[in-house]
């Protein structure tokens, strides 16, 4: 695995802009970064599809184990929240997608966290990247069959409307789910948009509608379970009055307390980094995470026992859990996350983020990447 | 909603088998016939679409909103993951 450093195409904000990442800079400087890129091998990249594949079936035997042994307050998850899992875990209730994030020296990836219920940077991933690779370097590849393979997952619906769902005035998640529902379009399902805060409920029908008042029967939200679950609406869920999409059951794998579930099912896996529910078994070296947390927020990194990096935010709530150190490793003083993305079960693509601070947070950047077959 | 023609189970703009002397056709089931309709069929039930869009334009229903979303902007806007 090598990081180049890049001329960026000219006009590249135009380009990226074009194809639907009109996020591509924040406050700091640019989010989308083609000053660099990293070339993997085509066994780097086997390596990590592979460890994708295998883990996402680990989490489910974990989220299973969850069940069968009643372990929802490990979890940090309402008991309010339980029948409505279970119901869509017993009809194994369609998922779309996840992203999990490894680190990765070369050799061994180790997962950090899966993050199955609301993923993003997924423009970047599946299309920006591509479009990227395709005008720099048309002879290379790229791990990515995202679009091809979310617009397959879709097909099962064709018949059916599905509406999308994210929150106000957030320009990157309203990219994000135009995104997927054009996807879903070119699959030929019906799609139809409603914001999180304009989903009503109408008494006399029981049902959730949109803007239209036209019922909504399945949505794709992206909005995270742990919330829902902790809003006025909350109450009209325990009918199953629609399908999400993430649904229930997903908060089982997008919860960072699985990590000791699954370390304590299959220790010394591989891919797996020592985790568990207190901080001694590992010493004075640790990371600490919230179970619920997102963009790396609150998370500390603990070395002889004192935090030396911590990022801010307002979760922790639920409680936290210890995981062993990964081996980031470092280019140049820019450390890269590895974010693997499952579609329909299956490894389909990657988008690597990388951050000068160990911690990567929400002003880390995306660097696309390719690989040489005969590498 | 208009009127409703129960043998076609949906609701139309012109009453059933309405007559339009200019051009001496009937109306029933989206379409003009030279004829009025004759059926048996005096009741049924609107097609489900139909009583879907129905129910949509009814205009005495409280529909409440706003019940998902306060935890986004508790948590000042931070969705990602």
């Amino acid at each position: 695995m090598q990081r180049h450093g890049c001329h960026p195409r000219s006009d590249w904000r135009e380009r990226v802009e074009s194809i639907g990442l009109t996020y591509h800079s924040h406050d700091h400087g640019p989010y989308w970064d083609e000053s660099a890129c990293y070339e993997l091998t085509a066994r780097e990249v086997d390596v990590l599809e592979t460890a994708a594949n295998q883990l996402h079936y680990l989490c489910i035997d974990a989220a299973e184990a969850v069940i069968n042994n009643n372990w929802w307050s490990r979890l940090g998850i309402p008991e309010s929240a339980v029948p409505a899992i279970l119901r869509s875990w017993e009809r194994d209730d369609f998922s779309l997608y996840g992203r999990f994030d490894f680190s990765f020296d070369g050799a061994t990836p180790k997962l950090l966290e899966y993050n199955a219920d609301t993923p993003t940077a997924l423009v970047e991933a599946a299309v920006a990247q591509w479009f990227w690779l395709q005008e720099t370097r048309p002879e290379a590849d790229q791990f990515n069959s995202i679009h091809e393979r979310l617009i397959e997952a879709w097909k099962r619906w064709r018949g059916n409307t599905i509406h999308f769902s994210s929150v106000k005035e957030h320009p990157e998640d309203q990219q994000t789910v135009l995104y997927l529902r054009d996807t879903c379009e070119q699959a030929g399902v019906k799609a139809k948009s409603v914001f999180i805060e304009d989903i009503g409920w109408d008494p006399e029908r029981k049902q959730f509608v949109d803007l239209d008042n036209e019922i909504i029967e399945r949505a794709f939200k992206l909005y995270p379970w742990e919330w829902l679950w902790h809003e006025e609406f909350s109450a009209h869920l325990a009918s199953d009055p629609l399908q999400f999409i993430e649904p229930a059951w997903k908060m089982l794998l997008s919860n960072k307390g699985l990590l000791p579930i699954l370390w304590e099912l299959f220790p010394e896996h591989p891919n797996l980094l020592p985790a568990y529910e207190l901080a001694a078994p590992l010493g004075e070296r640790y990371i600490r995470k919230p179970k619920l947390s997102r963009e790396g927020a609150n998370v500390a990194w603990v070395e002889g026992g004192v935090i030396v990096e911590e990022t801010q935010g307002d979760y922790g709530e639920e409680g936290y859990v210890y995981q062993a150190l990964a081996n980031v490793p470092e280019f140049n003083g820019h450390h890269p996350i590895f974010g693997v993305w499952v579609v329909d079960h299956e490894a389909a693509g990657l988008g690597i983020r990388e951050d000068t601070s160990k911690i990567t947070g929400n002003l880390s950047r995306f660097v696309p990447h390719f690989f040489r077959h005969s590498s | 909603m208009g009127y409703y023609h129960a043998p076609f189970r949906n609701w139309y703009a012109l009453p059933y088998n309405h007559f339009d002397p200019k051009t001496q056709r009937y109306f029933y089931g989206g379409q003009w016939g030279a004829a009025p309709y004759d059926t048996i069929t005096n009741i049924s039930q609107p097609l489900p679409q139909a009583a879907t869009l129905a129910q949509a334009q009814r205009t005495d229903i409280v529909v409440v909103r706003s019940g998902f979303g306060s935890s986004y902007h508790s948590y000042g806007g931070w969705v990602h993951s």
